[in-house]
């Protein structure tokens, strides 16, 4: 099957899923946007529908850019070797002063297992809780796995500030440069 | 508690039925012997029994991405070549593949060859590092000093292709950062001929000894659907019968050029695989990589070894777009997904690194087994921690 048919079948069978589909850079990749609470379906769809059959994820890309969080979803075919990219953008909603909102996204793991990993690395890291329809309102608060428990924010965001100490070990910056940019690193 | 009256013979005493027990707890780690990097165990135990594991990691998180957001473009494949220490050059060629894609950059063919070489014998390295491990959790001596007397034959010719033995930083965008040394292609030739002697001991020591064959049969047995609903790839996934490897795949570097002998498909396996399957899957792969690097001897082509389009001014940038830089590593698939906005500074570097997968089937493998055996197990999985915590 071809990939124009399967965007054409994800229109089909999750009406305005769509939003564009472009190439990714200069690969012979094709990107395909979608809506953001239509990821659950079409990841379903793509896995069980026999023609398409997507059934690896080789990982989950994410980035921020113009405060929203772009996730990327490397998808594959084992038996046809077709590969796929699907595109899902998540605006960061601001709090106050802070951009601390967590952002929800829908879990893919019902569709590939595999995804797991790669969410919950994800999670911790940017700051967004993947959903399932049976989660519960307590349940939806990010877990520490790499980081300490007490870990405050989501340090791959752009917006994130640097600690200026941690357990009272002071860090080794150059007092008032707290982000990236601004220690303008030169190597 | 304990039934006197059955004490009249030890047997009955000490016998698994018994010997009585209760559910305990054992905290290992996070630092250990086996592993190449902290991770901690927390196994819950029946007597000797491992009835329940849970798997703490972040131990050896860096922060890596987020640092390479702040260095520049020209420091990005070093940076990336420490993402896994022990593979330093996946690392840096999926980088650089990604940046190549992203300026449209077009690598000389002998560049292309040479990577090769330097990742079949990171391979080796790699595969020869892996049964060390393997032969420690064992407390099989000879075979360590024989792998390691070995594995130093590698690192010699990494000293005398960069002047370094350890995460040389060889490769960069273009190409590669020189051409080979005199004398190095014809020791890659020795070391190729003293292959399959040495292969051929590993099998006689290892592989096919009755003690090993007995401990590791049916231990910590990794299913192809396990592998598939983790994510796991690479020599883990081709031993439990899955068949997909990058380099045949999607051909990158020279990989196109080379015959990678015999069809890989018509393997028979079980779709199960076991400690000693792994290991014997290793020790294919390095009799793979050394014809492979026989092949690349013969048909490195002359010319640049690297590309005139990428200029070697400090401020080097790259121009807005993404890519995704892709290798296989002796661990399994390894990405690179690098994005720039046509400053100085990547917009987010992102990796994908096999041993991800291969932490989340641990707990599964480690139940139901001896806890003498948990270190074997993990030993045979080869997991880069690494390059799991970034």
């Amino acid at each position: 099957m071809e990939l124009t048919e399967i965007i054409s079948r994800i229109e089909t069978q999750v009406p305005g899923a769509v939003i564009e589909a472009r190439p990714l850079g200069r690969a012979n990749l094709l990107s395909v946007w979608l809506e953001k609470q239509s990821i659950y379906q079409v990841a379903e769809l793509l896995v069980v529908d026999k023609d398409t059959r997507l059934d690896w994820l080789e990982f989950i890309g994410c980035m921020e850019i113009d405060k929203a969080l772009l996730l990327t979803y490397f998808i594959r075919s084992m038996t046809s070797g077709h590969r796929l990219a699907l595109r899902v953008s998540l605006p960061i909603e601001t709090v106050g002063q802070k951009s601390e909102a967590i952002v929800r996204a829908w879990s893919v793991t019902h569709a590939w297992p595999m995804a797991l990993a790669f969410e919950q690395e994800l999670s911790e890291l940017f700051g967004i809780y993947f959903d399932h329809p049976l989660s519960r309102p307590e349940d939806r608060k990010i877990v520490r796995r790499i980081l300490p428990e007490n870990w405050v924010g989501y340090p791959f965001r752009k917006s994130y500030v640097f600690p200026m100490e941690v357990h009272d070990i002071p860090h080794h910056r150059p007092s008032g440069r707290t982000s990236p940019d601004e220690f303008g690193v030169i190597i | 508690m304990l039934d006197k009256s059955s004490h009249s013979s030890l047997a009955p005493l000490f016998s698994p039925e018994t010997i009585p027990t209760e559910t305990r707890s054992l905290v290992i780690g996070p630092y250990n012997q086996i592993l190449s990097g902290p991770l901690q165990m927390k196994l819950l135990t029946d007597g000797e029994m491992v009835v329940q594991a849970e798997f703490a990691r972040g131990y050896a998180h860096r922060g890596i991405e987020k640092a390479m957001e702040s260095i520049q473009w020209r420091a990005i494949p070093f940076y990336a070549g420490k993402i896994d220490p022990e593979n330093a050059v996946f690392g840096e060629v999926a980088v650089c593949l990604a940046i190549e894609e992203i300026s449209g950059v077009e690598i000389p063919l002998r560049a292309q060859a040479i990577r090769c070489l330097l990742m079949e014998l990171s391979r080796i390295s790699s595969h020869l590092r892996y049964l060390v491990g393997l032969a420690e959790s064992l407390d099989f001596q000879t075979l360590k000093h024989f792998l390691l007397r070995d594995r130093e034959k590698v690192l010699d010719l990494f000293e005398l292709l960069a002047g370094a033995r350890y995460g040389n930083g060889f490769v960069r965008p273009g190409g590669v950062r020189d051409d080979v040394t005199d004398g190095f292609i014809e020791r890659v030739n020795e070391f190729c001929e003293l292959i399959p002697v040495r292969v051929r001991e590993y099998n006689d020591l290892f592989s096919f000894n009755e003690v090993f064959i007995g401990r590791a049969r049916g231990l910590g047995e990794l299913t192809a659907d396990l592998c598939f609903r983790s994510g796991v790839t690479g020599p883990n996934f081709r031993a439990s019968g899955g068949n997909f490897d990058l380099r045949l795949a999607r051909p990158y570097s020279f990989y196109n050029h080379l015959d990678f002998g015999g069809d890989t498909s018509t393997r028979v396996l079980a779709g199960v695989s076991d400690v000693h399957e792994r290991v014997v899957e290793r020790i294919r792969e390095i009799e793979q990589s050394r014809s492979l690097l026989s092949q690349l001897i013969e048909r490195i082509p002359s010319g640049p070894h690297l590309s005139d389009a990428v200029g070697v001014e400090v401020k080097y940038t790259v121009p807005p777009g993404e890519a995704v830089g892709e290798v296989e590593s002796p661990r399994g698939h390894f990405c690179a997904h690098v994005v720039s906005d046509g400053s100085i500074k990547p917009t987010r570097v992102q990796f994908r690194a096999p041993s991800l997968g291969v932490l989340q089937v641990c707990p599964d493998l480690v139940a139901n087994i001896r806890i003498d055996d948990v270190f074997l197990v993990l030993a045979s999985l080869d997991i880069g921690i690494s390059e799991a915590d970034r």
